[in-house]
């Protein structure tokens, strides 16, 4: 289909080259995508190289923000894990049993979090990272030196996290730019 | 062309572009004179101010979770005058962040409906909702760990235990809690995602600032109820106010249960 054809015959066009909603023939611009009605075929060919460069970009974007999802599942299981391993270990028979529980309903947060990042990546993850960083420095206040264990892991899920709240952020403006949700 | 029919209700309900100022219609996301897209949210910033945003909140979150942590799990700081100094340091960051940022944050201390009736309505729903999560966490505490938590017992000792108590227990958290987590907080969160997550995540962050698992279950919905009470009327107090009522509440039930409610 040749879309620059569609606009020029300005009969019965009703709907927007680019993002196909209903347009108002006397308008320059598309009030839904921004598409230039009235522009040049230059211009028209350059908003929708643009468009696609932009969706581009969305699905990297949204390639990270899966990837911090995954950061906070991640931190779930591993939550659970050394629950089980403490109350494995723990010798205290009081302490164990809520060792074991906090571990437990610290992990369903987590998890639950990365479930709802696929729907509010932003809230998600910025929850999920307040979260952690809590847990992080409770840990650090009780027990200095147990900062530096697994001092890999924490940097790698840090940084996910940061990239995902990072990502969140721009993929929240291109899609209002692309007019996707 | 230039005979546009005049629609008088297109008139009536227009916005202006943001970027060519020309007259549109309110749900265009675009302009359709210059093609400039039109921000959908109050004081909307770009992606380069949220992230500094974000950054402002986290500095202010973990300032607030070392003061919190430190004061509750290690043993330096049980004594009186350190447990005040920390109430201190919690009080300055919420209010150095919210004045930091008085701009946006100075709206929030009008209080320009204020109505007798909506503080007594507001104020008795809090006293409700306090005695039931007393109820509840008091058997709870009973149930799994067979103690009771005082909040009293660390004033008692003193001639005005009584007085002390409700300072630190109802007023001074009522009024910084406020300031710093739906006043300062809440409204940098404004700024960044939609009201709905930023009140969750305001009263998430409220409610894992106080480091009790067993609270988690009723700090969550206070948190939602105060972040509410602040978006529908736009002002602080209100929630100053039931943050109070509720504290209040357990300080007297406190009183109540050893006797010392109107004699020492």
């Amino acid at each position: 289909m040749d879309l620059t054809t569609t606009t020029n015959t300005r009969q019965q066009i009703t709907n927007c080259a680019s993002c196909f909603n209903q347009i108002n023939q006397d308008d320059a611009f598309c009030t839904s995508c921004g598409y230039p009605l009235k522009g040049s075929e230059e211009e028209q060919k350059n908003f929708i190289m643009e468009k696609n460069t932009k969706e581009i970009y969305l699905e990297e974007e949204n390639r990270q923000i899966k990837k911090s999802g995954y950061a906070l599942y991640y931190i779930a299981a591993a939550t659970f894990l050394s629950g089980l391993i403490l109350y494995g270990t723990s010798k205290n028979a009081e302490v164990k049993n809520s060792i074991l529980l906090i571990n437990t309903i610290l992990a369903v947060i987590y998890a639950a979090l990365g479930f709802w990042s696929k729907k509010k990546p932003l809230a998600a993850i910025i929850s999920g990272s307040a979260l952690y960083a809590l847990v992080f420095i409770l840990n650090a206040v009780t027990n200095p030196l147990s900062i530096f264990s697994g001092i890999i892991w924490k940097i790698f899920i840090v940084v996910n996290l940061i990239r995902g709240i990072q990502s969140a952020i721009k993929a929240d403006k291109l899609s209002k730019e692309l007019n996707i949700g | 062309m230039d005979n546009f029919p005049i629609n008088i209700e297109a008139e009536e309900s227009a916005t202006f572009c943001s970027n060519c100022n020309e007259r549109i219609a309110p749900e265009s996301r675009f302009c359709k004179y210059c093609g400039a897209i039109q921000p959908q949210e109050i004081g909307a910033s770009s992606t380069e101010e949220k992230w500094v945003a974000i950054k402002q909140l986290g500095l202010f979150f973990v300032i607030d979770a070392i003061i919190c942590c430190v004061a509750e799990f290690t043993n330096f700081f049980k004594s009186f005058t350190w447990s005040v100094t920390i109430d201190i340091f919690l009080a300055s960051c919420a209010v150095f962040f919210f004045f930091y940022n008085w701009r946006s944050t100075k709206v929030l201390l009008n209080w320009n409906n204020f109505s007798i009736v909506k503080l007594v309505a507001y104020c008795l729903s809090a006293i409700l909702a306090s005695l039931t999560v007393s109820f509840i966490v008091g058997w709870l505490n009973r149930a799994l760990f067979s103690k009771v938590f005082s909040y009293y017992a660390f004033y008692e000792h003193f001639n005005y235990g009584k007085l002390m108590t409700v300072f630190f227990i109802a007023v001074m958290p009522a009024l910084f809690e406020e300031l710093g987590y739906r006043g300062f907080l809440l409204q940098k969160l404004l700024q960044v995602v939609d009201k709905k997550q930023a009140m969750f995540i305001s009263a998430f962050l409220f409610a894992i600032m106080h480091t009790s698992f067993i609270s988690l279950f009723w700090l969550i919905p206070f948190g939602l109820y105060l972040a509410y009470i602040r978006m529908k009327e736009n002002t602080l107090w209100y929630g100053v106010g039931v943050h109070f009522c509720f504290n209040f509440t357990v300080c007297v039930s406190e009183f109540y249960r050893l006797g010392h409610l109107f004699h020492h």
